[in-house]
């Protein structure tokens, strides 16, 4: 499967974002981990999965013998960039502050993410073609107010990793739940839908 | 050309300024985002204040992201709102410049709410009749940071919106504010010298209140807290005015140019005024 159909510049601006404020990260990793610039650098991989779900061309990807979750699975594996490189700063920001809290850190990202996938996932189910920019404002907002006013929240010490682990869980079957049941269930050689009513 | 495409007269060009910036103002006190940040603001200033002491000016932390930051979105979705529709906007009777001046002028909407705001955390401030270590005048200049940020957020969008294109431009230059406020905390660490003022205090919004360890007592950080509201005011014409350069043509271009070569001088010099002052921390 490929992300095709996956907004680039969405994805990967936000990625490159990402990755800047990573590197800034491992730099400034020297005294202890910075959890409020990991912080900060866990908005652009929400940004980058809000609008992984983005189809412009919504209404004649409808029209196509291929269900929305096909889609979204083909849509997902865009999500390896963001993913890869928060993985990678953490790591790198591990080896610097070897007192980094990794796995809290590597869980609350999937929690954040998967619930920004499942946001996107439902305005999608809803008809919304492209949920990316608003999601991304919520998911982004949240995040930023936050920092601001709740850092410990996320990412989260240690004790918060089970409520981020369920957060991801939750997210991950509220995608499914959203994208499932499409109106386009293709099976390998057998004509759409449509076409087989008007066969009839 | 018929005359619904003529451009308007010199004369006329303020009544449709004052038009666009009154229908602009309406749709920005309409926006969900700025609605949520109002109730963010609310909630937090009154938690706040129940537990006010006499470092109450780093209040101004509030409106900054509650009406500020989320502003950076609410003035980037508004700019992208009206480049959408491009030949129907084009056709209208007024040009990018005045279209971009009158969101520009919509972005006091959260600057009168900020305002509001610093009278009511001001006069719960004086009712509380608390010992003032800071002075009344030094505690008004920091509430006024938070009131510029208010402002300027929304200008930093306007701004983002007009030159750039890519999906999720406005929560990108969100992230990059705070990001710049996050770093220059950094100032706060270091010895009280000028040079560490000026690390402190470049940042688009600073606060002011810091302690050397979590039971240390806490201190006022140096620097003067009017200039530094001076070169945040600089700082958002110079956004107002690079937004506007985007869309102005000829002679008005060259214009605006200069007064951004002007506006860089003088936040320079409200920078350099800020940092000017005593470095001298004071334990409250």
């Amino acid at each position: 499967m490929s992300p095709r159909g996956v907004d680039p510049v969405a994805v990967g601006g936000a990625s490159a974002v990402g990755a800047v404020l990573l590197a800034g990260c491992v730099l400034a990793a020297g005294d202890g981990p910075p959890y409020a610039w990991l912080h900060l650098a866990l908005v652009p991989p929400a940004v980058a999965a809000a609008f992984v779900l983005d189809e412009p061309a919504a209404a004649a990807a409808d029209a196509v013998p291929s269900s929305l979750r096909r889609r979204t699975a083909g849509r997902l594996a865009a999500l390896s960039v963001p993913c890869g490189l928060w993985t990678a700063g953490v790591a790198a920001v591990a080896v610097r502050a070897p007192g980094t809290a990794v796995g809290a850190l590597l869980v609350s990202a999937g929690g954040v993410l998967a619930l920004t996938l499942a946001a996107a996932a439902v305005l999608r189910r809803a008809g919304v073609a492209e949920p990316g920019e608003a999601v991304a404002a919520g998911a982004g907002g949240l995040l930023l107010a936050t920092l601001v006013f709740a850092p410990a929240a996320v990412p989260m010490p240690p004790e918060g990793t089970l409520a981020w682990a369920v957060a991801a869980l939750a997210g991950a079957l509220v995608v499914t739940l959203a994208t499932g049941g499409g109106a386009w269930p293709r099976r390998p050689g057998s004509p759409p839908r449509v076409l087989a009513r008007r066969r009839r | 050309m018929s005359a619904v495409l003529a451009r308007p007269a010199p004369s006329t060009r303020g009544a449709t300024l004052r038009t666009l910036a009154a229908a602009e103002a309406r749709r920005y006190a309409r926006s969900p985002v700025f609605l949520a940040g109002v109730l963010l603001l609310l909630w937090a200033t009154a938690t706040s204040l129940g537990d006010l002491d006499d470092a109450g000016g780093d209040l101004a932390v509030v409106p900054a992201a509650c009406l500020g930051l989320a502003g950076v979105l609410v003035g980037h979705s508004l700019t992208r709102s009206t480049s959408r529709p491009g030949d129907a906007v084009r056709a209208a009777p007024a040009d990018g410049a005045l279209r971009t001046a009158a969101l520009a002028l919509a972005c006091l909407v959260p600057g009168a709410v900020a305002l509001a705001w610093a009278v009511w955390v001001a006069l719960a401030l004086a009712a509380a009749d608390l010992p003032v270590a800071i002075g009344w005048g030094r505690q008004a200049g920091m509430l006024a940071t938070g009131v510029v940020a208010a402002v300027g957020g929304p200008l930093v969008g306007v701004l983002v919106g007009r030159w750039t294109r890519f999906p999720g431009a406005g929560l990108v230059a969100a992230v990059v504010l705070t990001g710049w406020t996050l770093a220059c905390t950094a100032g706060l660490m270091m010895t009280a010298t000028r040079w560490g003022t000026l690390v402190h205090l470049n940042a688009p919004f600073a606060t002011w209140t810091s302690a050397d360890g979590p039971d240390a007592p806490p201190w006022l950080a140096g620097g003067s807290p009017w200039w530094y509201v001076a070169y945040q005011v600089a700082l958002c014409g110079l956004a107002a005015t690079a937004a506007m350069v985007h869309e102005a043509t000829g002679a008005r271009r060259t214009r605006l140019w200069r007064v951004l070569a002007v506006l860089a001088v003088v936040a320079v010099g409200c920078l350099a005024l800020a940092c000017a002052a005593d470095p001298t921390r004071v334990f409250l």
